[in-house]
């Protein structure tokens, strides 16, 4: 039999062609993935590294100091809080705590999300209807009062209770879209065709349809780390932390206590609020410029006006 | 340039070319192409994936968006150059003077609104002075019986979405209707249906028809002149039947070869081997040749033109002048 | 010439039994909203048969069920009612995942959409190599390897060792069409389900795929149920022919007898609107529109009663069913049984 042989021009590129080896150039041209990878990179530098951010701290940086409320100046960069402490070496160190809420909350309110989303999808039927039943119910509740009441019934100012609440009101909104996306892919033939071959249905979810959902489940962490870091900022800023650790929203609840603003002292309460900020817009750049990455369709286009006589 | 056909042309494509701005390189969808279409004459466009059909007709009716954009070339309508018009002034045309039918009428009609409601829209979009009954006039010259007009378009078949498609067209009864593929979604007894329809009421109602097409096999009872395209460029056009009894391009003979016949005694088939080409990376000399079962060694260095080949043109070397004259393959017609 | 159908059982013996054999094959769908009891009849006593090293075309347009019973015959679907015999054994009788597994290894399909049906996540040669690893267990890794490479080899993709470490979506249409027939051929299969392999791809192309499953049929000694709305295609490859029309079949035989001389008026209807540039046009039916029925909770009677040329009174009340017309080939038509009935007394006398 003559071999036809394979075309030997290379197939016009298909719009949905996601690079592989070629991701990190990718992040490399893209403006947003940039900006977004260096916040972050530099926020677990500091989270990871933070003596070297503050070298002449020796001890613990909540440990009380001589001189409170004070001015920025050269000794301490963003001043002093009500107890001595530096404000800029409790913002370095703080850094931690609150990138792992964020990591660790992001983790699980997304993996909680994949499970309900794709088994409500595959499943169908009841099982369907149930799940995104639960899945509404969460999705409506009104979630900072409901932090506010968990966080205080539940054991006010332990970090794992903080944690624990953030991923159970931070995963319906992943389900949803995780549902919606795996319902679009369960018409797509190549699931039908594991199915025909003869694959077992668990199989089939884990493997043929969770890798092509990657691009989403990525995104939907993205979101849910952001979710967790401005959330929890909040829960702590409110008093529900704990107040002896270090992290950027216990630093505004004490900004706040001892009444920065009143005296002077802006630097204290803006520092934390703004690497809070700083932290989720790096999360955002990162989200959008992964869906730009994954879908050609959303790339910003430069526009030339065609002139033609 | 047609001999067969008097008078000056409504619609005149001069040198058009669009290009894809896709970052890494311009990928140019539509190179250089010229077309003519006279009025009342059925222009059948033919091509297969990737080559430019579809963009062309979104060129010449000036529906391109980002990041396609026309970068060279004319297209005068009843002597006015669309590209360099503004939107107010195309606004005028639209509708009125030409009119567009897309591919997939689902897509196409807004699926929460009735069809006499877009109708009714398309009517007051125009500000002109039309009869209070058109839309039902226009339903009835389409065979819809109009009390489909409070119908909404997923209570009505696939053809007859379609054929209020080509209704909602006619409201203003245009001089020139571009068609995009607007059977491929239909089955063949229901094409077959449309298709006549539309040759009734062109005949009836005296308008042009670009129609755009993968389907060669459809399109050659119902044209008047065809049009191949490969790989962004026009390789070969004349008179349909010209074009089908003497092939002249290597690919449109390729093309007709790949239709099996259902009368008739049955022959093997080889259709073209290999796949149409990158246009961001283009084979050079001619686009065809890498799978041109008659290429020699120019075909590769040497760029064709449109060259005149008994009645039809066609864009390959071997018919350049000059060139010792290949044989031209004729077609057996069955009677 | 008039053949009787007789109504037998699946035969016991393996050899004789045809190779797939449906027997009043039905599956309805429910529809409407909320609690609704209506049923779409996609498919209502189909019986079909598929022989050994033969490609059987079942041709219809969309929404004649055609697809319906790729997906019954592929095991996606249970019938509602009646019965698939493989080799002469009815499938509902297969419950172990042994037995299920042998079948579908058997019984494999080739999808219609070349750009949906292989997983973009993976190389193109993980659909083959699962097929190796489910249905050939004997198999070593490198004898799969080699296994896999053979299998794209034979499907025309050159090189295969290069093919096979690409992605779905540096391949072009009819190769990926071509992997799907590769997966297929992984299996060591009997019988191929190609559910319109072609209609997706270019026009020139689809010779090269209809080439290929000639090839196959040769080479490997596999059937096919070539499932199709293009009548000229199914004539190009298949040695048998059935025409499909709101869930039923409503001829069969013979390619070329089927289409030299048609029996229903279904199929005349459907050979009349095939544009074909080498014959000039033909007469089309005049005010007819077109459109196959929706199938839901029908009365008796045939289906095509309401667009038939030749439709009499018998044609409202009861419902035809397949019946001789000529050698081998059937029809389901009243009309054409009459005529062949009375063609057969005068051919008596």
């Amino acid at each position: 039999m003559s071999a036809i042989v394979a075309g030997t021009a290379a197939p016009a590129p298909s719009a949905t062609r996601r690079p592989r080896g070629g991701l990190l150039r990718a992040i490399l041209h893209n403006r947003k993935a940039m900006l977004g990878a260096g916040l972050l990179v530099l926020v677990i530098l500091l989270a990871a590294f933070p003596h070297l951010f503050v070298p002449w701290l020796h001890g613990d940086p909540r440990a009380i100091g001589d001189l409170p409320l004070e001015h920025p100046s050269g000794r301490h960069w963003l001043g002093t809080t009500g107890l001595g402490q530096d404000v800029y070496a409790e913002l370095i160190y703080s850094t931690r705590e609150s990138l792992v809420i964020a990591i660790v909350a992001g983790l699980g309110a997304t993996i909680l999300s994949v499970i309900i989303g794709v088994s409500a999808a595959y499943l169908g039927g009841f099982a369907d209807d149930g799940l995104s039943m639960l899945t509404d119910v969460f999705l409506v509740l009104p979630t900072f009062p409901l932090i506010i009441v968990l966080a205080t019934y539940a054991g006010k100012g332990n970090l794992t209770v903080i944690i624990i609440v953030l991923i159970l009101t931070g995963w319906s909104y992943g389900a949803r879209q995780m549902r919606a996306q795996a319902l679009s892919l369960r018409n797509r033939d190549f699931l039908e065709s594991a199915r025909v071959r003869g694959e077992r249905r668990s199989y089939i979810i884990v493997v043929e349809m969770l890798p092509t959902m990657i691009s989403l489940i990525v995104a939907n962490f993205l979101g849910a780390a952001l979710y967790s870091v401005l959330t929890a900022a909040g829960l702590q800023f409110l008093g529900l932390g704990d107040p002896n650790s270090l992290s950027w929203g216990t630093m505004l609840y004490w900004a706040q206590n001892q009444g920065a603003l009143v005296n002077g002292l802006p630097a204290w309460a803006l520092s934390p609020g703004l690497a809070v900020a700083l932290l989720g817009v790096s999360f955002a750049l990162l989200n959008y410029a992964f869906d730009e990455i994954s879908n050609p369709a959303l790339r910003p286009v430069r526009r030339r006006r065609a002139r033609s006589h | 340039m047609h001999g067969h056909i008097e008078g000056k042309p409504i619609l005149e494509v001069r040198d058009l070319s669009v290009s894809y701005d896709t970052g890494d390189r311009p990928v140019v969808a539509v190179d250089h192409v010229d077309l003519d279409v006279h009025a009342g004459e059925f222009v059948g466009v033919v091509g297969e994936s990737g080559c430019g059909k579809s963009t062309l007709l979104f060129a010449i009716a000036q529906l391109l968006s980002s990041p396609a954009a026309i970068t060279g070339g004319s297209v005068t309508f009843q002597g006015q150059n669309l590209v360099a018009m503004s939107e107010k002034k195309l606004a005028a045309l639209r509708w009125r003077d030409f009119s567009v039918v897309m591919q997939s009428a689902m897509n196409a009609l807004n699926p929460v609104k009735s069809i006499g409601g877009q109708f009714k829209d398309a009517i007051m979009a125009h500000d002109e002075d039309v009869a209070e009954d058109r839309p039902a006039e226009v339903l009835r010259l389409v065979g819809i019986d109009p009390i489909h007009l409070q119908s909404f378009p997923h209570q009505l078949s696939g053809g007859m979405r379609q054929r209020a498609m080509i209704a909602m067209a006619l409201l203003f009864t245009p001089d020139l209707i571009i068609m995009d593929e607007p059977t491929s979604a239909l089955d063949v007894v229901a094409q077959r249906s449309l298709m006549v329809q539309i040759k009734e009421l062109q005949r009836r109602l005296g308008f042009a028809v670009v129609f755009v097409t993968h389907d060669m096999s459809l399109i050659s009872h119902f044209s008047d002149q065809l049009v191949v395209m490969y790989a962004g460029q026009v390789v070969e056009f004349g008179a349909t039947r010209a074009v089908f009894d003497h092939p002249a391009h290597p690919y449109s003979a390729g093309l007709l070869d790949a239709f099996p016949s259902i009368r008739g005694p049955k022959v093997p088939l080889t259709g073209i081997p290999g796949s149409p080409p990158n246009l961001a990376d283009p084979p050079s000399g001619c686009r065809f040749q890498p799978r041109c079962p008659k290429a020699f060694e120019d075909c590769p260095k040497v760029e064709p033109e449109l060259y005149q080949v008994g009645p039809v043109q066609a864009r390959c070397l071997l018919h350049a002048p000059g060139q010792t004259q290949a044989e031209e393959p004729v077609r057996e017609t069955t009677s | 010439m008039t053949s009787v159908r007789t109504d037998q059982t699946a035969s016991g013996d393996a050899d004789e039994a045809p190779l797939l054999e449906t027997k009043k094959l039905t599956r309805h769908f429910r529809v409407g909203r909320g609690l609704s009891r209506e049923m779409l009849h996609a498919v209502d006593d189909v019986d079909l048969t598929i022989g050994r090293q033969e490609i059987v075309a079942l041709a219809g347009e969309s929404g004649s069920g055609k697809s319906t019973i790729a997906r019954l015959l592929a095991g996606v679907y249970t019938p509602t009612s009646g019965e698939i015999y493989y080799q002469g054994r009815a499938t509902s009788s297969l419950r172990s995942r042994r037995d299920q597994l042998s079948y579908r290894g058997d019984v494999p399909m080739v999808f219609q959409d070349p750009f949906s049906s292989l997983n973009p996540a993976f190389r193109v040669s993980h659909g083959v190599t699962r097929s190796l690893k489910l249905h050939r267990p004997e198999l070593t890794r490198a004898q799969r390897f080699d296994e896999a490479e053979r299998v794209i080899e034979a499907v025309g993709l050159s090189p295969a060792g290069d093919i096979m470490h690409r992605y779905a979506y540096e391949l072009s249409g009819g190769q990926r069409q071509r992997i799907g027939f590769a997966q297929a051929l992984a299996h060591k299969p009997k019988l191929i389900l190609a559910d319109e392999p072609v209609s997706m791809l270019d026009v020139s192309i689809r010779i090269g795929l209809l080439n290929l499953m000639a090839e196959l049929r040769r080479s490997e000694g596999v059937s096919f149920l070539y499932i199709t709305h293009d009548i000229a295609s199914a004539r190009y490859v298949s040695d048998r022919l059935m025409i499909m029309y709101a869930g039923h079949i409503v001829e069969s035989g013979p390619t070329e007898s089927v289409l030299a001389n048609p029996k229903h008026p279904y199929t005349d209807l459907l050979l009349g609107a095939v544009p074909d540039p080498r014959a000039p046009l033909t007469a089309a039916a005049e005010g007819d529109t077109g459109e196959p029925p929706k199938v839901v909770d029908p009365a008796p009677g045939c289906r095509f009663r309401w667009r038939c040329p030749l439709v009499v009174d018998k044609c409202h009340q009861i419902t035809p069913t397949l019946r001789g017309v000529g050698e081998d080939h059937e029809a389901a038509c009243h009309v054409a049984e009459a005529d062949a009935g009375f063609a057969a007394e005068v051919s008596a006398d």
